[in-house]
């Protein structure tokens, strides 16, 4: 291919070029920095356009059939003294056999209901709060995991953090507070750490070399 | 009027950073919402870490924040509620498959799940070959794009940050030639081929791949200006 396929860029940017056509572009572009630099400019392009997407209402009930088919099924966030869960009829033999027993009522199928149920269980616990500093400006996101004895955090910072690395603590629902380590944000992101704990984190907290808490999230 | 679509597989693209979102109060139910209301605050960004990480509630906050404009992106490229409602749904459960996946480096939250949306929707009329390009929908599409209605009703916590991003892109698309910026909605938004624009405005496949080019090229080098304008 010599000429610059102009017209194949704009159907590749679009997801409309044919299958066949595909690899013989694509080679060019590898070795053509001027198409490389108009593919890139139509896709960034249209990309942008999907930001101004206009809105429709979609039919009653679509948060449900989306949560009823999500695959591997979500875990739920726990309030502190009981245990809840979401799911459909299908789950419900799961919460019986994980939880020893456990009363739970029954759900109708593919409708996602609350759970609650009391004493102890195995379940999964997870939960998502923003890392927010003083001024409250959202820096990133912790999350955490707790399953079968660990609890799993993930912290997850956006560009532009002042510091090359932050000391990171956490503190546990028992009281505890755990040292995780250190990290630098443009390293390994996210930055994952499990700890050999039953006792869910209740905040994160990023320390700088100064010592000073530079962003903070907490958890309900 | 029909429009024969050309066969491939979708382009892996990769979006822009950009911020958008919706919040919708619906009748979900009582104690769930209480849980998803926590997140109604939090960023993007921290929902799909949640996802990645199974919590239900991200899932459900993120759903609530973004099914309008998923499911208005399925509408329009499809033009079936029936369908739309699977590939709408068929992006979120993909989304959710591949959250721990997702870079916030290379782009926004928005137009990573946006971009799965489309590409679903662009696959299943693919899939159906001959499809119905009804000129009205098209129409009332570019008339809405070019209002702002794609603006409207966005609560987020990134609010200020998302209605700057996306007004200055529509700021931008208006000051396209009208041509060329009909052509990039119907390319985009609509999910038209070039033939399809071509065969339903009467013009030259050249003519409207030209005019699709021009104006994406153009509205990437603004925005481009934009950005490190207000980044500096």
């Amino acid at each position: 291919m010599t000429d610059h396929p102009e017209g194949d860029l704009v159907d590749l940017a679009l997801g409309h070029l044919a299958a066949d056509r595909q690899s013989a572009v694509l080679e060019h572009v590898d070795s053509c920095p001027s198409c490389a630099e108009l593919l890139r400019q139509l896709v960034a392009g249209a990309d942008d356009v999907l930001t101004i997407t206009p809105p429709v209402d979609p039919p009653a009930g679509f948060v449900d059939r989306v949560l009823g088919r999500l695959d591997p099924p979500p875990t739920a966030a726990l309030p502190a003294g009981r245990a809840v869960r979401w799911g459909r009829a299908a789950s419900v033999a799961a919460v019986l056999a994980v939880g020893g027993g456990v009363a739970v009522a029954t759900l109708a199928p593919h409708r996602l209901e609350p759970q609650w149920s009391a004493g102890p269980t195995t379940a999964a616990r997870s939960q998502t709060a923003d890392l927010r500093t003083k001024t409250a400006r959202t820096v990133g996101s912790a999350a955490f995991r707790s399953s079968e004895g660990r609890t799993t955090v993930s912290i997850d910072v956006l560009p532009g953090a002042p510091a090359p690395w932050y000391s990171c603590r956490t503190r546990l629902a028992d009281g505890t507070t755990v040292e995780l380590g250190s990290w630098s944000p443009g390293t390994t992101t996210p930055w994952t750490v499990t700890l050999p704990t039953t006792s869910d984190p209740r905040s994160i907290e990023l320390i700088a070399p100064s010592g000073a808490t530079w962003a903070a999230a907490t958890f309900h | 009027m029909t429009g024969k679509r050309t066969g491939g597989a979708a382009v892996s693209r990769r979006p822009l950073r950009r911020r958008l979102g919706v919040i919708q109060h619906d009748d979900w139910p009582v104690h769930h919402a209480v849980g998803v209301a926590r997140l109604d605050s939090v960023s993007d960004d921290a929902l799909v870490a949640g996802m990645a990480m199974r919590d239900g509630d991200a899932a459900a906050a993120f759903v609530r924040r973004f099914e309008r404009r998923v499911f208005g992106l399925a509408v329009h490229v499809t033009g079936q509620r029936s369908l739309a409602d699977d590939i709408a749904q068929v992006a979120f459960t993909r989304a959710w498959a591949a959250a721990s996946t997702y870079d916030g480096r290379r782009g926004s939250v928005a137009n990573w799940l946006l971009t799965i949306t489309r590409n679903a929707a662009i696959d299943a009329v693919r899939a159906r070959r001959l499809y119905p390009v009804d000129d009205e929908r098209l129409g009332r599409l570019v008339d809405a794009t070019m209002r702002g209605d794609g603006l409207a009703g966005d609560r987020t916590a990134d609010a200020a940050i998302t209605n700057a991003d996306a007004a200055a892109v529509l700021e931008r698309l208006r000051a396209l030639p009208i041509e060329q910026a009909r052509a990039v909605v119907l390319a985009v938004l609509g999910g038209c081929t070039g033939e399809e624009i071509a065969e339903r405005d009467g013009l030259a496949l050249g003519t409207v791949k030209g005019r699709i080019r021009l104006g994406l090229r153009r509205l990437r080098t603004d925005l481009a200006s934009w950005t490190e304008d207000t980044e500096r």
